[in-house]
């Protein structure tokens, strides 16, 4: 009987704990064209609980071009992170989280142009999903 | 002592069960910049009309400029869409709930506006 109630609270414990894991979504390496000069890389967190969430914005060789801690993103909240890049050169993104059911993400690959005013703006040009 | 047992097996398989949510389609988060406009296409892929639920957001205001969506269930076949003015330097999504979604698709595009409205980027909801 002791044997079987030890048993059981474990399998009920067991049942109500959440499993924890780090999960990860990528998106695939994708190259804009010889104009590209920032890739930036968002996600969202569209659950109901926060989550702990990091990105990495990737060469095609597979280095780590850049790296953002979001920290705890809020439900219903974005994250971002954008960097430079080469002309020549595909890039990927990933997103790490304890759970990945509904974080969504995208890499944006853009272009610089000229404002008029003596500034620039930013367009994207490609996207790709993290999946 | 067998409802113990009955309770230990009810309680294990609640662990182990999903739970229930209104069905939603989700698209990726996309950066806007000066001048954006957003629109989210919803298409129903099956024959028997679904009231939808689209939603066009950003993490700013968004200035929602047409809606054919959330006025009357979308019926087989048919698409409708959602189109935004975006904040500028910010992020976009678009998101539809339904009693199903297993026969919808839908599509978010980011366009330049000026000096004619342009798709840039596209990410589909899943």
């Amino acid at each position: 009987m002791r044997t079987l109630t030890v048993l059981a609270t474990f399998a009920v414990v067991l049942a109500l704990t959440p499993l924890v894991h780090a999960a990860e979504i990528s998106s695939p390496a994708i190259f804009g064209s010889y104009d590209q000069d920032r890739a930036e890389c968002v996600i969202y967190n569209g659950g109901t609980g926060n989550l702990s969430v990091t990105i990495k914005i990737l060469t095609e060789s597979g280095t780590t071009q850049a790296q953002r801690n979001c920290g705890t993103v809020p439900p219903g909240e974005f994250c971002a992170w954008s960097v430079g890049i080469n002309f020549g050169v595909a890039y990927a993104c990933t997103a790490t989280a304890g759970t990945i059911a509904t974080l969504r993400g995208a890499l944006v690959i853009q272009q610089q142009v000229p404002d008029g005013f003596g500034g620039t703006y930013t367009f994207g040009i490609r996207s790709a999903p993290l999946r | 002592m067998r409802t113990f047992v009955a309770l230990t097996v009810s309680a294990v398989l609640l662990g182990f069960t999903g739970h229930v949510h209104a069905a939603r389609l989700l698209s990726p988060p996309l950066p806007t910049n000066t001048n954006t406009s957003g629109g989210c296409y919803i298409r129903n892929t099956g024959t028997i009309a679904v009231d939808v639920v689209v939603s066009l957001f950003s993490n700013n205001s968004v200035v929602v400029t047409f809606d054919g969506c959330n006025t009357a269930p979308l019926g087989g076949g048919r698409t409708c869409v959602v189109l935004a003015s975006l904040p500028d330097d910010s992020y976009a999504a678009c998101s539809v709930s339904a009693g199903s979604v297993a026969k919808l698709r839908g599509t978010l595009e980011v366009r330049e506006e000026n000096p004619f409205p342009k798709t840039l980027v596209s990410e589909e909801l899943r």
